[in-house]
């Protein structure tokens, strides 16, 4: 029988014409890797960019936002394992090719295409398709990822998509051992590495009480170690999935926390609770407000104001690392 | 509403309800709804234990303020039913539960109820996909059943013409037409609107990912049950919940997923109608119950482009698609003390216009804490 390395994802799984790898979504026919469900989606959504989130790209910006199903990770906590963790086929009900996931973008006034919800990882053929004919249509085209991909994939993924948010949640190989089901975070920093030298890159940690509180000023040191400009987004993470009983992290420990990694790395995000005042961005050298958001519940945040010429703060002209102007939420309607 | 405090379980804030910004607030109502949010952590939407809370949350809250006005929301045998594939025994065990919740906050407070189930279910018969069409298609929110279409081709329209699990289409002039209503309504009316058949829901360009396994049926009528009034629509619950409060304190309950198949109490059947259009469980049908006026009288018709609204400075940012507080609710035409207690987000506050309202904070079924919205 023949079997085959799958390409995509650090797993490394044996594919074969009988049976697929962890996460289900790719299968060997003809000795040909191929995807099981290509162009299909579980959800499309008009989301602010910052709610998906993504702080430093095209702040302001409507985006289309495609999920599918399926994950690479076993996350006992997880938000989404309605959609991750459960048979794909009958919730990718959507059937999507590129030209019509633009068109629904266009149609809706979107300034660009995220794909949220689960790991892009397990449907990147489908993705990589739909970055030309999105670019071809000026919308550029941003993923969430778990960074547990390969070396060669990180630099695909980085020439291919303008916008990346990998979650890195621990520095600790046994919190991924333990709780992600991996042997260890070596590949996300990796692909950290690699996709900051490619693209636009911002990073996401949820915080377990009592499990990986403990590694913020780790991860705030590596991360700064790749640049200080990086946005880091830290959740308070409201466990689900096979944790559904766990404790909330308290908001004020971490946030003591992320305090004294703010002298490292000073565009540290607190979320992913409603009404969270650590969602704005703040200019490192005078301390306005650049960009003053609000959080309504969820990971990310509403913009309100900016106060930016360009991408600089307004009160000091300090240049902040915000890719793409501003825009406003309705800006693509006045051409509709 | 001016004030919303919000607690996510051991962290309060509060903020402008109207600019959604960080707020200091002293005020006696912000510290008595601060001990009420601290006390009643809401356990999520998918456990009966939902309307536990609702009956705790607001026996604490009369206790402390007393008011004269409750408007309760019980939601809990809405969301089990939909998103999770709960038997036919295991939905009348939870309706015996919900209601044995209601009895017991009638029997402490001593209010008179006015008690309205706010729809049955029908199974779930399957999609009704829209992906195909070149004009715009608006079909958001958790199960809909209704889509805008704007701009569609010639070719769209003969396509939809014939499609299984499509009950009607309907050009803006002729609803309008037919249904009347208010200017703002109309100004963001889609072009066409596309009735689904009972069982069926849209996908389309806006449409979640979470599997359904019910719906909501098209009830011709809801169960009403008051001791004091009767009444003949849905509008007309308002009005008559407004009178009774002129002998007696009064909670106006609304109770989700339970329909006149399956209501517990005694009842008469009310019309949930306006000409071929039934209201399901969504800001429609809460606004007629709690305003008296028809869905075409306030400015969110179906299918709609809710998003457009969401800009940068739409007000209301914690109430979702209201743009602004409606005004004729009958927590707002009340001169008394009033309150309000919802295991539905948002809709609890915004169709109460009570003076506090105090409502579970979750989005598409995560539970991020409890809100209190204030009149202060």
């Amino acid at each position: 029988m023949i079997n085959i390395e799958c390409p995509f994802c650090e797993r490394r799984c044996t594919l074969t014409e009988d049976g697929g790898g962890f996460c289900k979504m790719y299968q060997l026919v003809d000795g040909r890797i191929v995807e099981c469900f290509p162009h299909r989606y579980s959800s499309s959504v008009v989301s602010h960019i910052e709610a998906i989130p993504f702080y430093h790209f095209q702040p302001g910006s409507r985006s289309f936002m495609l999920g599918g199903a399926g994950c690479n990770f076993d996350c006992h906590y997880c938000s989404n394992a309605y959609v991750a963790r459960c048979d794909p086929e009958p919730l990718l009900t959507l059937h999507l090719p590129p030209e019509r996931v633009v068109r629904f973008a266009e149609q809706a006034g979107c300034h660009n295409i995220t794909f949220a919800v689960n790991e892009p990882t397990v449907a990147l053929p489908t993705l990589l398709e739909l970055v030309p004919v999105a670019r071809e249509a000026g919308l550029p085209v941003g993923v969430l990822t778990n960074g547990y991909m390969q070396p060669e994939v990180a630099v695909q993924m980085g020439e291919a998509f303008d916008f990346v948010n990998v979650s890195l949640k621990a520095m600790d190989d046994a919190f991924y051992r333990e709780y992600v089901g991996v042997p260890s975070a070596d590949p996300v920093r990796r692909s950290i590495e690699t996709l900051y030298r490619k693209t636009h890159l911002e990073v996401s940690t949820p915080i377990v009480q009592g499990l990986n509180d403990g590694d913020i000023p780790a991860i705030a040191a590596f991360i700064a170690s790749v640049s200080p400009d990086i946005a880091w987004h830290v959740f308070r993470l409201l466990p689900e999935y096979k944790m559904a009983d766990y404790e909330r992290p308290p908001i004020a420990a971490v946030n003591a926390a992320l305090e004294s990694a703010r002298e490292k790395l000073p565009y540290i995000y607190f979320g992913n609770f409603v009404g969270s005042q650590w969602v704005s961005t703040l200019c490192p050298r005078c301390g306005a407000a650049a960009v003053e958001r609000i959080n309504l519940g969820g990971c990310g945040a509403k913009p309100l104001t900016y106060r930016l010429a360009g991408n600089r703060c307004a009160a000091c002209d300090y240049a902040l690392p915000i890719a793409g102007e501003p825009v406003t939420w309705n800006s693509k309607e006045v051409a509709r | 509403m001016n004030v919303g405090l919000i607690d996510v379980v051991e962290w309060q804030t509060a903020v402008d309800f109207r600019t959604g910004r960080p707020v200091e607030v002293e005020h006696p109502l912000a510290d008595l709804a601060a001990e009420v949010l601290r006390a009643h952590p809401y356990p999520g939407d998918l456990t009966s234990a939902g309307d536990r809370w609702v009956t705790d949350t607001a026996l604490d809250l009369n206790a402390r303020y007393a008011p004269d006005l409750m408007l309760l929301v019980y939601a809990n045998l809405y969301f089990p039913a939909v998103f999770s594939p709960l038997s036919e025994e295991e939905r009348a065990a939870q309706i015996a539960q919900t209601f044995g919740q209601i009895e017991r906050f009638l029997d402490q407070s001593g209010f008179a109820p006015v008690i309205v189930g706010l729809g049955d279910f029908a199974p779930f018969e399957g999609y009704v996909y829209l992906t195909d069409l070149d004009g715009e298609v608006i079909s958001g929110g958790m199960n809909p059943r209704y889509a805008g279409l704007n701009r569609p081709t010639a070719r769209d329209l003969e396509r939809l013409v014939g499609r299984e699990g499509i009950a009607r289409i309907v050009g803006r002039d002729e609803f309008r037409a037919r249904f009347g209503g208010c200017q703002r309504f109309y100004d963001r009316f889609p072009d066409h609107l596309v009735v689904a058949e009972e069982g069926r829901i849209f996908r389309g360009p806006s449409s979640g990912a979470r599997p359904l396994y019910r719906v909501s049926s098209y009830d011709q009528a809801l169960p009403f049950h008051a001791e004091l009034s009767a009444a003949e629509a849905i509008t007309d619950v308002a009005g008559l919940t407004l009178r009774a409060l002129e002998q007696e304190r009064v909670a106006l309950i609304l109770v989700e997923g339970v329909g006149c198949e399956s209501f517990p109490l005694p009842f008469q059947p009310i019309g949930n109608v306006l000409h071929w259009h039934t209201y399901s469980v969504g800001d429609s049908q809460y606004l007629a119950l709690t305003t008296g006026k028809h869905f075409v009288e306030h400015p969110y018709p179906p299918g709609y482009r809710y998003y457009v609204d969401d800009g940068e400075d739409k007000e209301y940012p914690f109430s979702a698609v209201f743009t602004e507080m409606p005004l004729e609710t009958v927590g707002a035409r009340f001169a008394g003390r009033s309150a309000a207690v919802g295991g539905r987000g948002i809709l609890t506050h915004a169709v109460a216009g009570v003076d506090i309202a105090v409502e579970c904070f979750v989005r598409a079924l995560y539970n991020h804490g409890v809100m209190a919205a204030l009149d202060i």
